[in-house]
This record gives C-alpha cells, structure tokens and sequence, in this order.
C-alpha cells in the first residue's frame, strides 16, 4: 500500500515537472507564428492547433501533481467548527467521494474514447490533425491519473497529507 | 421531477459537498455525474461528455497559463520593487505619497501580468513594509493595497475577462478596451479616498524619507529609468493587441517571452528560476482546468433538463425595470462569492445570465465589465477574500485576518460606489471600445 502511495506521488510530479516545457513550446510556438504572420508575410497553417494540443497536455496530465499537492480549490471552513480528528475522518469520506465522481467522468469518456480511436477523427482544418481523437485520449489518461492519485491520497494517514488550498488562496 | 425541485437539490448537494472538504471540482463533477445518472439513465453521460471535451476548444483560455506563467517569472524578478521604488521617488515629499504610488503601481502591475494574487503578493512584500515603517496608518496601509492589487481583475489583460469572454462568447479585445474606464474609475476612487483622509489626519500618511525623494523635480526624472522595462512589457502585451497584431492568446506568448527577457535584462534569469516558474503555473492552471470541467458538466447536464431556461425564465418573467434584473443578477453573483472560486461562478452563471441580458437589449461587454466589478469586491470580501488571503500569506505576522478584512471594508463600499456608477453610466465602460 505505502509503494503504490510513493511510486504514485512520484509518477504525479514526475508528469507535473516534465509537462511544464509543454508551455514554453505553446508559448515560443505563438510568438513564432506572430513572427512569421507579420514579419514575413506567411502565416502557417498547423501552429495554432498545435499549441491546443500541447497546452491540453500540459493541463491536463497535471492534474495528478495538483491532486498530490492538494492543490485543488477547498473549503476547510468546517475545520474550525468540528476539531482536527473530525475533520480528518472528513477528509477521507471526501476523497471517495471526489473519486465517485472522477469515475463517473472516466465511464462518461471511455465510449468516446473508443470510438474516436477506432474511427480516428481529425479537426477538418488546413492542417487537419487528429485533435478530437487525441483530446479525448488525453482526457481518459488524466482522468485515470486523477483517480489513482485521489486512491493514494485516501491510502495516505491523514496526517501525512499537505494541507489543501483554501478557497481564494490559488 | 420538477425543475425546480431539482435546481432546490443541486443547491443543497453542493452545499453539503463543498461543507465537508470535497474540491469545489470534484463536487460539480460528482453532481453532474449523480444528476445525468438519475435523469437518463447512462445515456445521460455521453450529453454531458462533449460538453465537457470542448472545454479545450475555447481557445482564449489557452492565454491563462501564459499570463500566470508570465505573472510567476514578475514574481521572482526585482522589476517591481525598482518600479515601486522609483515610483515613490517621483512622488516626492507628498503627504500619503506611498500610499498613492502604491495605487499607481498596482495599476501597472496589473497592466503587465493581470493576475491578481501575484499583483497582491508583490505589493505585499514591497510597499506595505514601507508604509508601516514610515508610520502610515495600518488600516489604510492594508485596505489601499488589498483594493488596487485587485484592480488586475478590470485593468487589461484580465484574465477574469478572458474567461468572461470565452464563456459569453464576447471580443475578449473588447472586453479589454472596455476594462480601462471602470479600472481608472476605481483607481481614482481609491487614491481620492486616501488623500482625503490624509488631509483630515496628516499623521496617517506620513511623507517619504527618502533622500531621493527630497531631491528637485527635474533630478528626480532620473528615477524614471525605473519604469522602462515595464512599460516594454506593458506596451508589448496591449500593443500587440491593439496594434491588431495578435490575438489575446499571442500577446500572452509575447507577455511571457517579454518578462523572461526583462528578467534576463536584470540579470535575474536562471534555469532553476524558470523552472520553479513552471512548476508554480502548472499547480495553478491545473486546478483551474478541473473547477471550469466540473463547471462545465454541471451546467452541460443543467442545461440538458431545462435549467438554464427556467432560471432565465424566472429573470426575465420579472415585472420589474430591466436594470434592476441586472441588479438581482449581480446580486445573485455577489452571493455565490460568498462561497464559491470566481472561475465556477462565470460558468455556472454566465451561460443563463449572458442571453437574459441580451434579451434584455443590454450590451453583454457592459455586463462583462459589471461582471469583473462584482468579481473585485468579492476578491476583497469575507470570509473568503482570496485578496485579503494572499495579504495575509506575506503580511508581517501581527497583521491578523480580521484586521486585514476591517481595514478592507472602506474600499468596499468604494467599489460598490464604482460598480454603481458604471451601472448607472454604462458609457464609462463602452465609450472607449465605441471609439
């Protein structure tokens, strides 16, 4: 149980710190075409859709360094009214709970998903890359990762786990 | 089942939800995903599914990371302790002139990144251990610097009004142009207030002492090399956009590129720097991603049984003036600021307010604008104020929370003031994009 929690956060952060170059490339990617639009007069046909995909990337296979983190948007008002071992208990119920409905998103994806990568879509455009069906693949995986790390998280002694954001604090 | 008992149900689901510490992400996701089921059955997921995956589709949120990403580099930079500081030499011997730079600061802080929560933190660590070592007023001190760091929710590039943009299916360009009037609007506001109390109480704003700031006007001027870089970055960001050279998303890149550059400029560029950049803006965006997919299916599957027409239903079957629905509707946005993240609330509440005002025969830029106003005096609002949090997480130790939300309250009551008049006068806000 402790090696699935350890190698879990590792795989989280490892995916959240390799995807941020992600962003440097969307980022060099729109200056670039900024560049060539006006300085040279021709603009390409494939940077905007690429940037989509490498911003969908890096934004959502995150989700797992956020969740290991606790980094998503809570409210620990209650907290203060119920004692820390409540809370604590709480915790946990919160986390199945958050993890009944990432389930329910993976169930809601995973028909799509099938689909698209039997039949592969592709956007239509000039560039015509198969956006939609890697969009959707991408959305399976981080649901998956989402849902794997909330297990760790449950698994972790209340104790161990960093303290969520507040609302606001992000 | 009713509509109605349906819409009582969510209410209260996300209430209890949210109460006992489940993220305000997964609690919208767990809804949608229990209401879909128990309306259709699991036919009920595939309607909510390609509400969901065309989330990436809206292409000017793309702009958000670039702009935290290019906030996060501002952030380790010294660019904005040299602004601050040249900007409180400029100001020179003048009673409460800190307190006013730091207003002006703000404003061009806000003009470079457009996030909040750095602006404050920055503002923070600079200009609030100088004010209470001159022996300003602490709650002055405190309120002016909470108030106009928010100002990045209105001042362009906001990123509020991009994701009000890309929700509404608004210019964001627009949005932008209609942001200045109302954000100098409540600048001025804030700074007039401070020079009025100032004037009543001189003990409250203590004069600079900085030998600098004793110096004649014309030597003075040097110290507006301090405002060099940033004025690049701004006029790189908005340039680039009113220049029509790029779009929102592009002027981003630009923003983010430009900041490593001033960074580089400043000899403060490190590898290790950049990364612990990346890292901070991928935690951000990353939590930002899930509250707008858990948003976005709520209101997918809100949608689907007849919500969002029962809600602007109710709104428009109102037998009162059209100006007091939009009153209810800021209302309505102010309340759900009590307890909900301001991204949730523009995705929940834009996509049945949005058409109610069209229908209406409002102009739906006014009510973005309107929109970020509202967003502002929730920034500063108890409980949950995130400005009066990111004070708190740099503020000396003795400065306590219920101090900071105290001294905030004047400012409130400023915006609430601002807010009404650009209701009242909706040209404040769109005679700039009617030019």
């Amino acid at each position: 149980m402790k090696t699935f929690v350890d190698v879990m956060g590792k795989i989280s952060v490892f995916l959240g710190k390799a995807c941020g170059p992600f962003y440097l490339a969307a980022i060099a990617l729109s200056v670039y075409e900024v560049f060539t639009r006006y300085a040279l007069g021709a603009p390409t046909s494939w940077t905007s859709e690429t940037i989509m995909m490498l911003v969908a990337t890096a934004w959502l296979l995150c989700v797992g360094a956020v969740t290991q983190q606790r980094r998503h948007i809570t409210v620990t008002t209650m907290e203060l009214l119920i004692g820390e071992a409540a809370w604590n208990r709480m915790k946990k119920i919160a986390i199945a709970i958050s993890m009944v409905g990432v389930a329910g998103l993976v169930i809601m994806l995973w028909d799509p998903m099938v689909k698209v990568l039997q039949a592969p879509q592709t956007s239509g455009s000039a560039f015509d890359p198969p956006s939609p069906t890697y969009i959707k693949t991408m959305f399976v995986i981080a649901a998956i990762i989402y849902f794997l790390q909330l297990l760790a998280n449950l698994l972790t002694p209340s104790k161990e786990l960093s303290k969520p954001t507040e609302m606001g604090v992000e | 089942m009713g509509i109605e008992l349906i819409t009582l149900f969510i209410v209260l689901a996300l209430f209890t939800l949210m109460a006992i510490g489940v993220p305000l992400g997964a609690s919208t996701l767990f809804i949608s995903v229990a209401t879909a089921y128990l309306s259709f059955g699991t036919n009920g997921f595939i309607l909510v599914t390609s509400a969901v995956t065309k989330v990436m589709d809206k292409q000017a949120l793309i702009a958000v990371p670039f702009f935290v990403f290019m906030a996060n580099i501002m952030e380790r930079s010294g660019v904005a302790k040299e602004l601050f500081n040249s900007m409180a030499i400029l100001g020179g011997r003048m009673q409460g002139g800190v307190a006013v730079q730091t207003c002006l600061v703000a404003v061009m802080l806000a003009a470079m990144s457009g996030i909040v929560g750095g602006e404050i933190v920055l503002l923070g660590l600079i200009a609030l251990p100088q004010m209470f070592r001159l022996g300003y007023d602490r709650k002055l001190s405190i309120g002016v610097l909470c108030a106009s760091g928010s100002l990045a929710t209105l001042i362009p590039p906001s990123v509020v009004l991009i994701v009000y943009g890309a929700e509404a299916g608004v210019s964001v360009r627009d949005l932008f142009t209609a942001g200045i009037g109302p954000g100098l609007l409540l600048a001025s506001l804030y700074i007039i207030y401070v020079l009025i109390r100032v004037r009543m109480n001189p003990a409250m704003g203590p004069i600079y002492d900085a030998p600098e700031a004793q110096l004649p006007l014309i030597q003075r001027l040097s110290f507006l090399k301090g405002l060099i870089l940033p004025f690049l970055l701004i006029f790189g960001v908005l340039g680039s956009i009113y220049g029509g050279i790029a779009t929102v998303t592009e002027s981003a890149a630009i923003g983010a590129v430009g900041s490593l550059l001033v960074a580089a400029a400043r000899k403060e560029l490190t590898i290790q720097g950049i990364r612990e950049a990346l890292w901070a803006t991928m935690l951000t965006t990353g939590s930002i991603l899930w509250l707008i997919i858990g948003a976005v299916s709520l209101v997918g599957i809100y949608n689907l049984l007849g919500g969002t027409r029962f809600l602007g239903g109710i709104l428009t079957g109102l037998e009162v003036a059209p100006i007091v629905v939009i009153i209810i509707m800021m209302a309505i946005i102010f309340f759900l600021g009590t307890f909900l993240e301001w991204i949730a609330i523009v995705f929940i509440t834009v996509p049945i307010f949005a058409p109610v005002v069209i229908q209406l025969g409002y102009d739906p830029v006014w009510f973005g604008i309107l929109f970020a106003m509202n967003i502002q005096i929730y920034m500063l609002s108890p409980p949950f104020g995130p400005a009066c949090f990111y004070l708190k997480s740099v503020a000396p130790k003795d400065v306590t929370l219920q101090e900071i939300f105290l001294a905030v309250l004047p400012f409130i009551c400023l915006q609430i003031i601002g807010l009404a008049l650009v209701m009242a006068f909706p040209q404040i806000a769109l005679w700039l994009p009617g030019l």
